[in-house]
């Protein structure tokens, strides 16, 4: 059957065609597509760019457009850009896809509706950058009517009102056209629309019940609420506005939910365009496509953003594109069209040896530039890396622009091209591998070549010193986003006999430690000299970072020693920092003090009620790295959580609990972290390291 | 997720059976699920439910990715876990895996980890969502979860990646929040930090900790409130509320200040002791109104410090201030509304940097501090420092009677930022734009009952007691957070009160007779409190009553001596101190820099409070005009008004050139005084001052005797010349030597 139905349909386009042919014999012939992001319902208009196809002008032609179906479709008027490029704006039917019958006779034949009111879009997706908004934007996805979003607000009151950077022009013969859902679950019980025109004066349209009020502006009562559940078209006639300008627009409902879609004044055609343009004189046919932006500058440079589209030619088996005297082979070319640059394309289409070329300038764009707005900031990251292994890190860009923006992010170790729509914020997923200490990896951000900024991260290693705490980022001097590729392998000295036992304590312990500490080795007879890395000043920065770079930069200037010492700082652990991220950097300073020191102790958190639970994690990843870089652990998490009075060793007052014990509980992980150094201690004197195993 | 952990999970999820609810069970619609993805369509389905008949049909077109979320409000306090089941059909389905995600009320981002699932199988996915969770990770900020995150779901969802471009279905059904068996209903406090325990006095003592009652609204006192009970050694008690906190992380990029949420929220309590030795505090904690329970705190010690303390009215003097330390507080400063001001009074010739936030707080302060200013004014504004707005605005604000602790941290930054540059703060709490005409922000206000309000009109702002209660809950935050500062000077109430909607002047009268008290009760540090008027004539009835402490209000004019004297002579029947917020005209560079000069120059010459504040600071910081406050600054360096009964002097000058205009304050024997070219700074058309002119200065009051008279460059702050003067009946005039501007005199009896 559906075999059946195919040669039905082959044989039917075949037989209307070849009969179309025979009555019309029209020259061209273009399958014209409305673009899928617009809508059908409803729609009475829509306009299709036609570039004369030979060097004849636009004057001289007769066109005919026909759905799918084979109906007519009325040509409403015909906007000519240049002699030879014309936008034609037509009545569409229900079908997304139509054809164009061309042909040059010189009689120029189109009758075009001179009353067609131009229209102009309020709302479609966006408001312009510099409006000023008020109330409850939520666009949403679904449901729609056109382009990406429709916008909805808040349940029970709510509103939307923008001010529009400058003024819509308008007469008593136009309309205002909004396309309005209401929920079929929950109707709204009031819709209002408000204009605001000259001099602040508001207009108010209503339908439904009447709950709402705008000072003491009279509403104009517009019915029933529309049909819920299905898009509908509302028309605001301004017959009764005798104002010239509309500031603003408001809307309002009360109750339920609705959605808007494509607010305008009067119609605004939907976008069609030519997918294949046919020449019933030629075998191979070249024809474009192209959209260009209106101009941009950044600092001293004015341009725009050309796309070139040669898909609509016929039977090309190579495309040949120059455009401002460069050649492309592509299909689809998008550039910047410098302010001086020649606007001259020219596509050459060639099958079987046979060629055929389209040559056309592009019009001036006469309007003043703007300033080319796009913002791009890296987000907050992980900048510990343990071997060279993969880093991800995320570059927002967001679009200031009432223009749709093609962004190209470029590194050594990434590429990838978007596009962002007005106001659009977009989160690139920067992954980079293949690096080594001391590069650095450019990101940069361009649009169609021209850079817009660069991001730069250096690779550095844990002796690194030249480090910046900016809020959430490590940098360089430079400014330069810092990322700390450390060691993931043991690299240790070996431990030298020495008569003193030089110890290094870093991170959260209590004032007591030290002395304690001290009295217990020198009564065991060992004599040491304590030195302590305390707590760092956390100013407005990460936590974590402040306390990599306090430990690291003493380490890396200091003398060496015999035992290096670490508590995990309060601090970081306290703002439940992720366990991951708290891993790669204690693992760094760790291996920063590997350079410095023999034996490297780790103590594991203190388990501080009530909830111990929050610290095991730590513990566990303590104890992780203890295992891969062969160190000791003080299980400080274990030794006090068994501790039968626990809870009374952090509490402070009744009712208070602390994160740290109080000082009379400090010698039962004190006189443990004694014995683990005693035994270090024994074995140096013995010059060995023991294996992790024996331990 | 670990397969040890997901065991764990389970086994606690089996102990804890029988304390669930289901929250989506999808028996007759998909519970206001939706689709984020293109190509995927949710149905509720009669195929493979877990509970019930139905189950929620995720149908993929061929779709890498379905995406599916519940984008409403969501509790998950006193839970422990979130358990769900999923089930593919598809046996030629290899394998999925899927995430689930979190947006909290502010939208930040948490996700878990990935979770496998084979073809053709059903799986339970478990997943801790209790406070103490590490399974939930933040995505692109460094908020930590916690039980602020838990509390105020915006939004749930799950992700699910096929892998390739798939087509066909999958179920998910019986999502059950497993609750905590036995919430902890105890008191306590934990991660309890003390920033030091020896603080020096009008410094800030700080408390940080967390507490294990989660209220609904951390900000509503009548539903949970913290209190710290102060016992200064003299025995003198304060009570001081806690306030809601979290901290964030700040960077500059090329949009300006990003501020990042950062760690885990809490509570803090913050005290400047104001006597020397050991204080005792202790917790107080109540629950709808009513003391629950009290936690003995500890002690910390008051050193003696160098810092001047707290400004108050001067005892001796009303109509100046002075530091709790004595010493005379004469305000020279401008204003500092907000980092920037998009409007302009004329077309700049320069882009003043945009959002800069607190960086430009950063250099303003130091420049300040460099030139010898003491005084700002800033707004809490919704575009700013304000703390209570509509969330659609921004999603840092919370509505009606939350506050934004993002703009909070802004505000502690600039506040601590003032204090390193000695700068004294003006902090208005309301612009009159929040309830102001409809097209204004007032259509943006929490307080409209268009955004969930109560409030028909703005003008019904000031009687209606449910707005009057809620914004005393702002104040009771703002006085919490921000009392400890001495470098608040004033609360100002109001911003130009008098241009919002339907002013009515006994209304805004009761209003201030109501907050202020409300005030005076909450704040134990006892800044004084004013409210600010912009037009010239408003508002006697307000500016009569005692809860006004000082009138202040605007001074907009190119005719700037005559503005000055006319804003001191209407305001002086009421008695009171007065001080110009705001003043600054000029149609180009020019102008608007003599303005700025005859502002600072011409008040400074009246016994007003202190010096005018002149509005545009973006232009002062684009043209480095910090010089003018440096000179202002360097001629008043010393001199205490105080007690010295100064008034408008009747000096007059006598010249050829009829442009010179004298203003200056004097008792009978010594005086200030400013000489200046009317043309230039006194004219409704200025013009430059293109020749040098001379004077003789008549000083009729000025009793007989010998002198002390210093010229002063009014431009660098320094004494042009010195010279020992004696007065007598016969002559009582002074021979000013030649100047092109102007030019200020100093005359003090031997």
């Amino acid at each position: 059957m559906k075999h059946i139905t195919i040669v039905m349909l082959v044989i039917y386009v075949v037989i209307s065609s070849t009969l179309l042919f025979a009555e019309e014999s029209y020259r061209y012939t273009a399958d014209v597509v409305i673009d899928n992001s617009e809508p059908l319902d409803f729609v009475n208009l829509a306009s299709m760019r036609f570039i004369s196809p030979s060097k004849e002008k636009m004057d001289s032609f007769t066109i005919s457009i026909k759905d799918a179906k084979g109906e007519i479709c009325e040509i409403k008027k015909l906007n000519k850009t240049t002699e030879r490029e014309a936008e034609i704006l037509f009545v569409p039917t229900k079908s997304r896809f139509y054809t164009a019958y061309i042909k040059e006779n010189g009689a120029g034949t189109i009758q075009t509706d001179k009353n067609l009111k131009e229209g102009s879009i309020l709302i479609e997706d966006f408001v312009p950058t510099k409006s000023t908004k008020s109330g409850h934007w939520n666009w949403v996805a679904s449901p729609r009517m056109s382009g990406c979003f429709s916008l909805t607000g808040k349940d029970g009151i709510s509103f939307q009102r923008v001010v529009f950077p400058s003024p819509y022009k308008i007469n008593k013969n136009d309309k205002l056209i909004l396309y309005l859902y209401c929920s079929q679950k929950k109707p709204p019980q009031e819709i209002m629309v408000q204009l605001t025109v000259t001099r602040n004066k508001n207009y108010v349209f209503s339908w439904g019940e009447d709950k709402l009020a705008i000072d003491q502006t009279k509403k104009i009562q517009l019915g029933n609420l529309p049909e819920t559940g299905r898009w509908v078209k509302i028309e605001i006639p301004f017959t009764d506005i005798s104002e010239n300008n509309l500031n603003a627009l408001g809307l309002y409902y009360s109750g339920g939910q609705i959605w808007w879609d494509r607010i305008s004044i009067n119609e605004v055609p939907v976008k069609a365009g030519i997918k294949t343009l046919r020449d019933n004189t030629k075998e191979v046919k070249a024809y474009f496509n192209y959209t260009i932006s209106v101009p941009f500058n950044i600092a001293e440079s004015i341009f725009e953003i050309l796309t070139v589209d040669a898909s609509p030619s016929l039977n090309a088996e190579s495309l040949t594109l120059t455009v401002a005297g460069k050649t492309y082979r592509e299909k689809t070319v998008e550039l910047l069209l410098m302010q001086s640059a020649d606007r001259k394309i020219s596509l050459t289409a060639e099958h079987k040896g046979i060629k055929d070329t389209i040559e056309y300038e592009i019009p001036k764009n006469r309007q003043k530039s703007q300033e080319i707005n796009i913002v791009t900031k890296i987000l907050p990251y992980n900048p510990f890396v343990k071997d060279n292994k993969p880093f991800t890190a995320v570059l927002s860009v967001k679009n200031l622009n009432d223009e749709l923006i093609p962004i190209e992010i470029k590194s050594r170790c990434f590429e990838e091209k978007t596009y962002l729509r007005p106001g659009e914020t977009k989160h690139i997923y920067m992954n980079f591998s293949g690096y080594n200490t001391g590069d650095t990896i450019a990101t940069e951000v361009d649009i169609s070549g021209l850079k817009l900024c660069e991001k730069t991260f250096f690779i550095c290693s844990p002796q690194t010193t030249n480090i910046n705490l900016d809020g959430p980022f490590l940098k360089d001097d430079k400014g330069n986003f810092l990322i700390i590729n450390y060691p993931g392998q043991n690299i240790r000295t070996s431990p030298t006999q020495t008569k003193l036992l030089n110890i290094c304590l870093a991170g959260s312990y209590s004032e007591e430690t030290v002395t304690m500490l001290q009295n217990i080795l020198e009564d065991a007879g060992i004599t040491s000299v304590i030195s302590a890395i305390g707590q760092p000043v956390y100013g407005n920065n990460h936590r974590l970072f402040s306390e990599y770079i306090h430990i690291t930069k003493i380490l890396n200037t200091s003398t060496s020693g015999e035992i290096f010492i670490f508590f995990p700082y309060l601090e970081s652990i306290r703002q439940k920092t992720p366990i991951d991220e708290w891993e790669n950097v204690v693992e760094a300073i760790i291996s920063a003090a590997e350079r410095k020191f023999s034996y490297i102790i780790i103590a594991s958190p203190f388990p501080a009620p009530p909830f111990p639970e929050i610290y095991e994690p730590y513990k566990k990843a303590a104890e992780k790295i203890v295992i891969n870089r062969n160190l000791e652990l003080l299980d400080i998490y274990t030794l006090y959580l068994s501790h039968p009075d626990w809870k009374k060793m952090f509490t402070y007052q009744q009712g208070i609990y602390k994160n740290l014990p109080t000082d009379d509980e400090n010698h039962l992980f004190i006189k443990e972290l004694a014995k683990i150094i005693m035994r270090l201690w024994k074995s140096t004197a013995n010059n060995l390291i023991i294996p992790y195993d024996e331990k | 997720m670990n397969k040890n952990i997901r065991v764990s999970l389970l086994c606690l999820f089996v102990c804890v059976k029988g304390f669930s609810q289901i929250i989506f069970d999808f028996e007759s619609d998909v519970d206001n699920w939706q689709s984020k993805s293109e190509n995927i369509e949710l149905m509720s389905s009669q195929e493979y439910a877990c509970s019930g008949l139905a189950s929620l049909k995720i149908h993929a077109n061929a779709s890498e990715t379905a995406w599916i979320a519940y984008p409403n409000k969501l509790d998950f306090s006193n839970c422990q876990f979130l358990k769900f089941n999923i089930y593919l059909p598809d046996r030629n389905l290899d394998e999925i895996s899927l995430k689930c995600y979190v947006q909290d009320s502010e939208w930040n981002w948490f996700e878990t980890g990935l979770f496998r699932i084979k073809g053709s199988s059903k799986q339970e996915i478990v997943i801790n969502i209790s406070h103490q969770s590490f399974d939930w990770k933040p995505l692109n900020h460094l908020k930590s979860w916690d039980s602020y995150v838990t509390r105020n779901i915006s939004e749930f969802g799950i992700m699910l990646f096929f892998q390739k471009n798939y087509t066909g279905s999958c179920y998910i059904d019986s999502f059950e929040l497993i609750k905590t068996k036995y919430p902890d209903k105890k008191i306590y406090v934990y991660n309890f930090e003390i920033q030091q325990e020896k603080v020096k006095t009008f410094e800030k003592f700080e408390i940080s900790f967390n507490c294990s009652y989660i209220p609904s609204n951390p900000f509503d006192g009548k539903e949970f409130r913290i209190t710290g009970i102060f016992v200064s050694p003299a025995g003198n008690v304060y009570e001081v509320p806690a306030f809601y906190y979290h901290n964030y992380l700040r960077y500059l990029e090329a949009d300006g200040e990003n501020l990042v949420p950062y760690g885990t929220e809490g509570w803090k309590i913050r005290f400047a002791p104001q006597e020397i030795g050991t204080y005792r505090y202790t917790l107080n904690f109540y629950q709808n109104g009513s003391k629950i329970s009290e936690i003995e705190g500890g002690t910390f010690i008051a050193e003696r410090s160098e810092k001047k303390g707290f400004v108050r009215w001067d005892k001796k003097d009303p109509f100046y201030m002075s530091f709790q330390n004595g010493r005379f507080f004469y305000p020279i400063g401008h204003t500092l509304r907000s980092p920037d001001d998009i409007r302009n009074p004329y077309r700049y010739e320069f882009k003043p940097p945009k959002n800069m936030g607190t960086f430009a707080y950063d250099r303003y302060f130091q420049k300040m501090h460099e030139n010898g200013e003491n005084y700002a004014r800033v707004w809490m504004s919704a575009w700013w420092a304000g703390i209570e707005w509509n969330p659609f605005y921004s999603p840092h604000y919370k509505g009606l009677g939350m506050y934004s602790v993002e703009n909070a941290w802004r505000l502690d930054y600039v506040l601590e930022s003032a204090d390193r540059y000695d700068i004294y703060i003006d902090l208005t709490l309301i612009n009159h734009g929040q309830f102001g005409r409809p097209d204004a922000e007032w259509l943006d206000n929490p307080y409209n009952v268009i955004n969930g309000g109560m409030l028909n009109t703005p003008g019904e702002f000031f009687t209606n007691p449910s707005a009057i209660a809620y914004f005393q809950r702002r104040l009771d935050y703002i006085v919490s957070r921000w009392g400890y500062s001495k470098n608040i000077v004033f609360w100002e109430l109001w911003n130009e009160v008098d241009l919002t909607m339907d002013y009515n002047s006994q209304n805004i009268k009761k209003w201030h007779e109501i907050m202020h008290p409300y005030i005076r009760n909450i704040d134990p540090y006892d800044h004084l409190i004013t409210t600010h008027y912009c037009r010239g004539n408003a508002d006697p009835v307000v500016w009569a009553i005692p809860e006004i402490e000082m009138i202040v209000g605007n001074s907009y004019s190119l005719e700037m001596v005559k503005s000055v004297l006319e804003f001191f002579t209407r305001r002086k029947p009421f008695e009171k101190p007065m001080l110009i917020n705001e003043y600054g005209v000029g149609n180009n560079r020019y102008i608007l820099e003599n303005n700025l000069h005859a502002g600072i120059w011409a008040s400074s010459m009246t016994p007003m409070t202190g010096a005018a504040l002149f509005w545009w600071w973006p232009f002062i910081e684009h043209f480095d005009l910090y010089f003018h406050y440096h000179a202002l600054s360097e001629f008043w360096k010393g001199e205490d008004r105080r007690g010295k009964n100064y008034q408008l002097t009747d000096a007059i000058v006598e010249s050829e050139n009829k442009d010179i205009g004298i203003i200056g304050i004097q008792n009978h024997s010594e005086g200030f005084f400013w000489i200046y070219a009317q043309k230039v700074f006194n004219d409704k058309k200025p013009v430059e001052s293109s020749t040098e002119k001379t004077c003789i200065v008549k000083l009729p009051s000025f009793s007989i005797g010998d002198y002390n008279l210093e010229i002063w460059n009014t431009y660098k702050g320094e004494i042009v010349s010195k010279k020992d003067i004696s007065l007598s009946d016969k002559e009582k005039e002074i021979n000013i030597p030649n100047f092109l501007n102007d030019i200020a005199l100093k005359i003090k009896k031997k």
